[in-house]
Formats: C-alpha cells, structure tokens, sequence
C-alpha cells in the first residue's frame, strides 16, 4: 500500500452506500467529478476518515515528452484493477468492481443479479447472466408501461421486498460495445421508488425464433434458480436464503427461452393480467 | 433379530450444511463444495431415514405409506446412490448382493410411471462466487481470460477491443 500512497494524491473523499464506506483518491482535482458520476444509486457523503475499501486513480494523459501518453492507472486497496489511455475505461472498470464490491458487502440487503419492473405494486424480477438479455427486456417492459427499478441488481431485504436500485439502463448495442446509459423515462417510463413485495420470478434467456412457453418451477427449483443468480451466496449463504425463501414464498417462478423482447414483455404482463391476476394486483 | 449391518440406512451427512424444509421438497446448502441440492419427495424422505438404525426395507415401507403408492428397496437404493454421489452422506450405504444389481433408473421409471410414484431426483447447482456474477468487465479492465471481458477479449491483462495480435498464426496465441 506505501508504494501506491507515494504516488501522489491530490484529492478524495468517501462516501457510504447500502452500509458500507468507500474512499476515492485521485491524482487530479478535476478527475473527482467524472467519478463521483459512476457511484451507485443512493450513495451518501461521509466524514468517515477509515473506509472498507479504498480507490485509487491515476489520472494519464499527455507525457513530458511529446507523443508520449501515460496511462490511467486504478487500484482497489493494493489490487491494480485497470491500467489504460482511455482514461473512460478506467472508469468504466472502476464503476464495475464498486458495484460488485457494494452488491457483495451491502448490509440488511441481498444483492440478486436480475432486472426489476414493477407492476401494479408488484415487482417482477428477472435473474439472469451477464448478456442473458435482461436489459432489453427490461427496457420492454418500461415501454409496455412497467416502472423501472433495475437492469442489474434486484435489490432485496430480510422480508422479500424488492428495492429500487435506480440506474440508468446500460444498454449495449453489441457485446463488443461499450455500455451506453439511457434513463427509464426516455423509453416512457418512471422509475418506481417504493419497495414492492414479489410478483412473478421470469428466469429467461434469449434464444433467436424461440416460443415463450414457460413453465411454472417448484418453489425449490425457484429458489436454486435465484441462488444461481445471488451475489452474496457464498458469503453469507444464510441471509441469502431468508430473503430468496420470503420470494418465492410469495411470487411464483417460471422458466422459459424467450424470443424477441417485447412479445415477451407482453406475455409477461399477460401472464401477470390473467394468472396472475390473484397476486393481490 | 438383529439387523445386518449392510441393511441398515447410511448416516446423513449435517456438517457444513445448511438445510431449508421446503413445501414437499428439501433444500441444502452445502458449504464446503460450494453447492446448492434440491431433494424431491422421495429423495427428501429417503434422506431424512439416513440414521443408521432403519434398514432399507423399513424405508421402502415407509415411502409406500407416506408417498401413498408402492415403493420397493430399488427406489431407496437409487436415492441412496444420489445422495452418495451428491456428498450428502457420512459414507456410502452398504450394498448388499441384491442392492448391487444395477436396476436403470429407466427400468424403475417403467415400473412405477403407473403408480404415479415421482422417482428420487436431486437437482444441484453449483452456488456462484460474487466475481463469476459480476457484470462482464469494460475495455482496460484488468482481466485474465477473455471471458472476463465484455468484449470477450483479453490481452496482456487488460480487457481490449480486439484479440492480441497473434505473431506465430501456426500457435494461435496472442501476444503483448
């Protein structure tokens, strides 16, 4: 770590978010406002001078010599994370490990890798992988008229309530590109801002001229289908499955290859319209 | 009369678990291989009789009595094999002449579709590290393996946009 604070910090500051504390140093001034643009949703300033996990970002650029860039360098505590020119991939790498970092140590919150709508004051959550297509049909469901809490994490508590974890969608056009951010409401949405009690568990993935016909998992298989998908399920595999058992408990699962996003969406709310209409919506 | 030992029911395993009594199903956490098993009916019943005092015959009995439907020792056999392979017992059951005689989990679906009896099953996965679910790495992202990388490439440790150029196309590997 001695090495690393030799290299000059010019500014910093720390900040909580979901019960955990987080500094950031920089080595230019002027580099704290495009970080401070990649924190999670809800984060809070903090005076707290000892933090559970501290960034540092070395700010490249121009060398001494002409035609000479130095790179981007960030760490995590000692750990170098991303070394580039493109000082935006640095921070794209430095927004993805804090969300991993708080997704995993959240506090009184389980963190389950999954797009989140709500509908009629309930919340439909849909685990999946990386590129399994959550994003797009989460961007569907907005467009359908669903309010928007999530394209990556749904955020749950002891009780099963599925919180807002409002970031803008990452949309990517292709699986080379770079994320790009877009804001629930320029699809026409809201983002919801109450935390719901679980409606429906949708596990899909897309499959190109695939026929959604779901079928309905028993409350095991539902709750291994959320595991799979649960960000602190080996850390504290306890209070990972209270959450998920408060799930499934209450929001029926069901899995199925979906086609194109938005006749899934609409099967999805059809669904939600007709059997379950008993859900209490 | 004594029970022969090869008849008695093994030991279940409860070190390192976490178990979750579901409705008609059981699911255990198993801390120590990382993974999650969700026992069916049958195989939830035959693994809560693992306590070293029944002998399989008795369980066979009392799977017919609680299932509702006829069940031979074949079934508690091939649930005992499950849970064996699935470390969800102290040691192996032990197998007597009659046990050993590989009867196909076919043969026995064959045998017991008409009496609608659901044959012991285990489903299992393997519970994820927070780092395989995170979201696939951005360009310049320190990396490993290109599957750590949204773009799906890693090149001198570092997620790029494009393979590392390969300097020898005969090896196909890339190079800094």
């Amino acid at each position: 770590m001695r090495k690393i604070d030799r290299l000059g910090w010019a500014a910093g500051f720390s900040f909580t978010s979901y019960g955990l504390t987080v500094g950031v140093r920089v080595s230019d001034p002027a580099a704290l406002g495009l970080v401070a643009e990649r924190l999670p949703p809800g984060w809070k300033p903090s005076a707290a001078q000892v933090a559970g996990r501290l960034y540092s970002l070395k700010v490249g650029g121009a060398g001494v010599r002409p035609g000479l860039r130095q790179f981007s360098l960030l760490y995590g505590d000692i750990a170098l994370l991303a070394r580039s020119v493109d000082f935006e991939a640095v921070l794209d790498a430095f927004e993805s490990d804090l969300k991993m970092y708080v997704a995993e140590f959240a506090r009184r919150r389980v963190f389950v890798h999954a797009g989140v709508v709500g509908w009629r004051g309930r919340a439909v959550i849909i685990p999946g992988a990386s590129l399994s297509g959550k994003t797009t049909l989460v961007a569907e469901l907005v467009k359908a008229g669903a309010d928007y809490y999530s394209d990556e994490y749904a955020v749950l508590d002891a009780r099963g309530r599925v919180h807002p974890y409002p970031q803008p969608l990452q949309v990517r056009e292709s699986r080379e590109a770079r994320q790009t951010k877009v804001p629930p409401e320029s699809f026409g949405g809201r983002p919801g801002r109450r935390p719901l009690a679980p409606g429906l568990v949708v596990s899909t993935s897309y499959k190109a001229g695939a026929r959604w016909r779901p079928r309905h998992l028993s409350v095991g298989h539902g709750l291994l289908e959320l595991l799979s998908n649960t960000v602190p399920a080996r850390r504290c595999p306890r209070e990972a499955l209270t959450a998920l058992k408060a799930i499934v408990g209450e929001a029926p699962v069901i899995k199925g290859a979906r086609g194109e996003a938005a006749r899934a969406a609409d099967e999805i709310l059809n669904y939600l319209e007709t059997e379950g209409r008993e859900l209490g919506g | 009369m004594g029970k022969k030992a090869e008849e008695l029911m093994p030991l279940a395993r409860t070190e390192r678990l976490i178990v979750e009594e579901l409705p008609g199903e059981v699911l255990v956490l198993d801390l120590e291989d990382n993974k999650a098993h969700c026992l069916n009916p049958t195989s939830a019943l035959v693994w809560q009789c693992c306590d070293g005092k029944m002998t399989v015959a008795e369980v066979a009995r009392r799977l017919s009595r609680e299932l509702n439907s006829p069940a031979d020792e074949e079934v508690v056999w091939l649930a005992l094999g499950q849970l064996d392979r699935h470390r969800l017992l102290e040691r192996p059951a032990a197998r007597t002449s009659r046990a050993r005689r590989s009867v196909s989990r076919r043969e026995l679906i064959l045998r017991y579709a008409p009496a609608a009896l659901a044959l012991p099953a285990v489903m299992s996965i393997a519970t994820p590290s927070a780092a395989q679910l995170g979201s696939l790495r951005p360009l310049g992202a320190a990396c490993s393996l290109g599957i750590q990388c949204a773009s799906g490439n890693c090149c001198c440790g570092a997620c790029t946009a494009n393979p590392c150029p390969i300097i020898d196309p005969g090896g196909g590997t890339g190079t800094c």
